[in-house]
């Protein structure tokens, strides 16, 4: 009973690295370009994760058994944090490039004062984002390790301290999702500021995580003739709902939050906080703008209002596609105008950047996958959990 | 003459047990009540889907264009311009839009729910039953019509009810 075989792992991480070179290739002709490039797909990368890490925890604070036999994969993806750590490298290696806090050369320094200078340095970001790595990759890994230590037939029922840490490490994960969304993205703009900016990026982070889930649950749904390593038939249409359900919620959550932001800034109508919109409203990148607003909200939202796309899985992870696009979407509107106010077309820095992220994080989840079951076989709320049955 | 039998179950495994199996014997019209909802209730008595998400779809976009056109229309009758914004300022009316969807949704719920329940009888022959109380604390009933030509209070129905490991049977008196 496999996940992963060799030969993908193998494929993942080839695509990875001729897409690194691609871009290093690249790098010569517009390295601002190809940074900030780079940096999108990072932030569109490391949401996946994120998101179901954020969850995961959830849902075991809460108790929700339904999520029990997915558990496995929730726990197959925040695996790929390591992998993402490493891939982390190239930004605080392009600092300069993208972050006017970061650029002495040309005077882009402007409205950055010495109060800012004291958090907005290259010393202290690298810091900040060691330790928001440390607290995601300690309680992914600490829980994983529980969830694994189960598959030992004799082995001691960690159920509760799994709970523990869920409820208790949600509050570190939410305060360093925020640092990450402000040092990571915020300060490309380094004058401009927002005080639910963190916990937007998580609301979007949550979207891409579920959306993430609906399609590996969707990949691995057993088929005819279903061969060894998916998942068992009991699992389907309910869980598919449950998750339908959390995806719902999150597209929600985020248009909620999202409009909250413009709104307030928009009726303050104060220069220093309404020019990030003026830039990302006019021109082509307002027509960007409208696209995500539909694709990550209107869509996704009269299309889940209805239970039976809900309980359909390949109707949902067509959804879940839907919202992964929307969710870079959202991210190229956020980061890209801040180098380019005028506009940007797709690049194929953009693409390749895509492919050298998500491969490469695929290519360390699928090698930790190895040899594992897709559910988790003597987690004591499995049979609850297959049992599941949503109200309707 | 048509009678029902209430049946009092301890948990909501035998409830929903009872309700499957008496429909596969042919028993029809069941109704259940029980503290809490029951997953795959509304499945095992056979309830046609329910139209309350609808009748709240509709309330819920009732609300939401009652409160565009009222804001809409108040701005149109009394021109107020207000921090150099245009008179029609879409994003200051979604606050509203949104909240009174909310209202209006939420509010045909709750009246959808009360009349559709059965909430505004005065008097019910259940009422009339010790102990149905609980079934709003910590019992599960089901109501079985049974129809008895004989005018024996379904014998039959009481052999089959047995199965299902009931805590009482009572006859429910006619309304």
């Amino acid at each position: 009973m496999t996940w992963t075989s060799v030969p993908s792992i193998i494929s993942a991480l080839v695509l990875s690295l001729g897409a690194f070179a691609a871009l290093s290739w690249d790098m010569q002709a517009d390295p601002r370009r190809v940074a900030l490039a780079y940096l999108v797909a990072y932030a569109f990368g490391i949401s996946i994760p994120l998101g179901v890490l954020a969850w995961s925890m959830i849902c075991d604070a809460c108790g929700a058994v339904w999520f029990v036999p997915l558990r496995r994969v929730a726990d197959g993806i925040t695996a790929c944090f390591p992998g993402m750590a490493l891939l982390f490298l190239p930004v605080p290696l392009s600092l300069p490039l993208i972050y006017p806090w970061a650029h002495h050369v040309h005077g882009l320094k402007q409205g950055i004062d010495a109060s800012h200078a004291g958090y907005l340095n290259p010393t202290a970001f690298t810091l900040r984002a060691i330790v928001c790595f440390a607290v995601w990759i300690g309680i992914a890994e600490t829980m994983r390790s529980w969830s694994l230590t189960q598959e030992r037939p004799d082995a001691p029922d960690r159920t509760s301290r799994r709970r523990a840490l869920a409820a208790v490490g949600l509050l570190p994960v939410v305060l360093t999702v925020t640092c990450m969304a402000i040092d990571w993205y915020l300060s490309l703009d380094a004058t401009w500021f927002s005080s639910v900016y963190g916990l937007l990026h998580l609301a979007g982070d949550g979207s891409a995580g579920i959306a993430a889930m609906v399609m590996v649950f969707a990949a691995l749904s057993p088929r005819r003739g279903s061969p060894a390593g998916r998942l068992p038939s009991s699992v389907g249409a309910e869980h598919a709902h449950a998750l339908g359900s959390l995806l719902f919620v999150s597209v929600m959550f985020w248009a909620y939050l999202s409009f909250m932001q413009f709104l307030i800034i928009w009726m303050a109508d104060l220069p220093n906080e309404a020019g990030w919109y003026v830039v990302r409203l006019g021109g082509t990148w307002g027509w960007l703008g409208l696209i995500v607003l539909a694709a990550h909200f209107v869509v996704p939202f009269a299309l889940l209002l209805s239970t039976s796309v809900k309980r359909r899985l390949a109707v949902l992870s067509g959804v879940a596609f839907l919202v992964l696009m929307a969710h870079y979407g959202d991210l190229y509107w956020q980061l890209v105008p801040a180098i380019s106010p005028g506009g940007s077309s797709l690049r194929w820095c953009d693409v390749a950047a895509l492919i050298a992220v998500l491969s490469g994080g695929a290519a360390c989840g699928l090698w930790r996958a190895r040899g594992l079951s897709p559910i988790p076989t003597h987690d004591p709320d499995l049979a609850e959990g297959l049992r599941y049955r949503s109200l309707r | 003459m048509t009678s029902s039998l209430l049946v009092e179950f301890a948990s909501e495994e035998q409830l929903l047990a009872a309700a499957l199996h008496m429909r596969a014997l042919g028993y029809g019209d069941l109704e259940a009540y029980s503290p809490f909802p029951v997953a795959g209730l509304d499945a095992a008595l056979g309830a046609p889907r329910s139209r309350i998400p609808l009748a709240v779809l509709i309330g819920a976009l009732t609300g939401l264009a009652a409160s565009y056109a009222i804001e809409w229309g108040a701005t149109l009758d009394y021109p107020l311009r207000v921090g150099g914004f245009p008179l029609y300022s879409l994003p200051a009316f979604i606050p509203i839009m949104f909240e009174t969807t909310i209202l209006a949704g939420a509010l045909t719920a709750f009246c959808a729910v009360v009349v559709r329940s059965g909430l505004l009888q005065w008097w019910h022959p259940l009422d009339d039953i010790a102990g149905f109380e609980r079934s709003v604390i910590d019992r599960f009933f089901l109501t079985v019509p049974c129809d008895d030509p004989d005018g024996h209070t379904g014998m039959r129905c009481r052999t089959d009810l047995a199965a299902c490991h009931p805590v009482r049977v009572v006859p429910v008196g006619q309304p």
